[in-house]
């Protein structure tokens, strides 16, 4: 069997928040790898440390215990991570364009011509070009959160951090963003690592689900999605593997077993 | 209810109809020709106006002076026409248009200095906090004794010339712009902490590129208490040490009990201040549309 790369591995992190003489253990002894390529979802009630694990992954939270290793691609180069936030976090005095060039501003090696260029390029690959002078108070939620990850795909990331980036949005623009998001990673190939608490979200989207319990937070299962790619092509939710999977998600992170349905007497 | 596109003139007969059976659901602006009480609603239209109101209001007060002065002996209070003619009086003799420049340079100089100072430092607290705990005791102290009492050391050390009326407000205006600046800055380091970090932007670049700008709406908060202030520093600066000036003429012109001149001169202090509020919300309205939605 072939060995997988690996993009990211967790080490046993443990990460214990104190506030107030109150101790809470977010997450417990996770160790993880996720592979180059793989869109690995992270998913659990809201307290079991998901988006803490992400925040430790980013680089954006340190781990009390354990670590995190991201290992360079196999010509040598570091991986480059990017971040989509929860709350969008756009600047609201720059444009579309200018958020999403915001990123590239600290390479001073890309030219101030090529950053708009490739700004550009990154807003057409959400559709959202022709908004390139908007002020972003002028777009819908889901909009922003489109200019979100615009800014964040301009940096060309090998692996791409997502928090729970379409939880404030209703269900219909929410839908519309999971299947671009699809069609984006297809297209890709970038390893993305995805915190949702929404099962369904994570069977369409993942080709793994890394499930999270609380109190404390730990690693509980990981499971494949073994499902067809292209999934926005067909209905997923209604595939028979789909159903397992999302009642194996769900037996899993709630820790109890449901009863056969009762039978119906028949007359 | 609905009007029939192109068709205002003609439907007017209907509208009018309906619009008597259900005029308690309707706002009064969406339908002005559709009633019989035309006249009515141009009045509550223009009553509605906040220019008109405005007007309105100052024009009432006016008369209200003007009925009491009528009453009362000039040397306690003229009449606004009386004041109106110190006013002119002062301009034409020349003494008016000196003391305005005087006045004005200083101000601006001193408003300038205290703002660009006040950023500086309130930027600095906001965004290291080592420096913040050690000087901000210094700034509280600073910040809660009144201006005025610092006038006999400033006077000693300065001198009473311009420069000490400058640095006179310049110390009473830096204090707000010191602590709204720093407010803002906090406030954005919270917000955009992880988005510079993400992105790898440095200490200096997260302040030039994220915390300064986003800081905007603080910064005019600022600008607006110290602009308000730097006239109180202007006119007490020359009540205490000036030959020259606004400040300078209310003093005279109060001793000398040329009350209409003095009231001339108390009003004319009361437009800059209006025309620095105008100013602010100009720049507000015009630079900074995001505001309102952030």
């Amino acid at each position: 069997m072939e060995t997988r790369e690996i993009a990211v591995a967790a080490h046993d992190v443990t990460k214990i928040f104190h506030s107030n003489e109150v101790t809470v253990t977010a997450l417990q002894n996770v160790s993880i790898d996720v592979h180059a390529g793989e869109f690995v979802s992270l998913v659990g009630p809201s307290g079991c440390g998901k988006t803490t694990l992400l925040r430790i992954i980013g680089g954006l939270t340190n781990p009390t215990r354990g670590s995190v290793e991201t290992l360079p691609l196999a010509n040598g180069r570091a991986r480059k991570m990017s971040f989509v936030f929860q709350d969008v976090n756009l600047l609201p005095w720059r444009s579309v364009l200018r958020n999403v060039e915001f990123g590239l501003e600290p390479n001073t090696s890309i030219s101030k011509s090529d950053r708009k260029e490739r700004s550009m390029a990154a807003l057409k690959k959400v559709d959202l070009d022709s908004f390139a002078s908007s002020p972003p108070f002028t777009l819908s939620g889901g909009m922003q959160q489109r200019v979100g990850l615009a800014r964040a795909l301009a940096v060309e990331p090998d692996v791409l951090l997502m928090d729970e980036p379409f939880g404030a949005l209703d269900n219909f623009t929410r839908e519309g963003l999971q299947e671009q998001l699809a069609q984006l990673w297809e297209d890709m190939g970038t390893t993305i690592i995805f915190v949702t608490h929404d099962i369904d979200e994570a069977i369409f989207l993942s080709t793994e689900v890394v499930l999270l319990r609380s109190n404390p937070g730990r690693l509980v299962d990981l499971l494949p999605v073994d499902l067809p790619p292209k999934r926005w092509t067909y209905d997923v939710r209604s595939e028979p593997a789909a159903v397992t999977l999302h009642r194996n998600i769900r037996t899993s992170l709630s820790g109890r077993n449901y009863d056969a349905p009762p039978t119906v007497p028949t007359t | 209810m609905t009007a029939i596109p192109g068709s205002t003139g003609g439907s007017s007969a209907t509208t009018e109809m309906t619009s008597r059976h259900h005029s308690h659901l309707m706002p009064i602006e969406d339908d002005p020709e559709a009633s019989g009480h035309q006249n009515d609603r141009f009045l509550i239209r223009v009553i509605r106006n906040p220019g008109v109101v405005g007007v309105l209001s100052i024009a009432g007060v006016m008369a209200i002076w003007w009925i009491i002065s009528v009453f009362l002996n000039p040397i306690i209070l003229p009449s606004p026409v009386a004041s109106a003619q110190g006013l002119y009086q002062i301009a034409i003799h020349g003494v008016l248009g000196p003391a305005i420049v005087v006045s004005l340079r200083e101000m601006y100089i001193g408003l300038a200095l205290g703002v660009a100072a006040g950023m500086l430092i309130g930027t600095t607290l906001g965004a290291f906090t080592k420096v913040d705990r050690v000087m901000m005791p210094y700034v509280n102290v600073l910040n809660s004794i009144p201006g005025v009492i610092l006038i006999p050391s400033l006077v000693i050390w300065f001198g009473l010339g311009s420069e000490t009326r400058i640095i006179f407000i310049v110390l009473i205006t830096i204090w707000p712009m010191v602590i709204n600046t720093r407010a803002g800055i906090l406030n954005s380091a919270t917000r955009y902490r992880d988005l510079s970090k993400v992105f790898g932007y440095s200490r200096i670049a997260t302040i030039r590129k994220v915390l300064i700008p986003a800081s905007t709406p603080y910064l005019l908060a600022g600008l607006r208490i110290s602009m308000g202030l730097a006239i109180v520093g202007m006119i007490i600066g020359e009540f205490e040490v000036s030959y020259s000036g606004l400040g300078y003429l209310l003093i005279s012109f109060g001793e000398s009990l040329q009350t209409g001149r003095l009231i001339g001169v108390v009003f004319l202090a009361a437009m800059i201040g209006l025309l620095q509020v105008g100013i602010v919300r100009i720049v507000e309205a015009r630079l900074l549309p995001w505001i309102k939605h952030s």
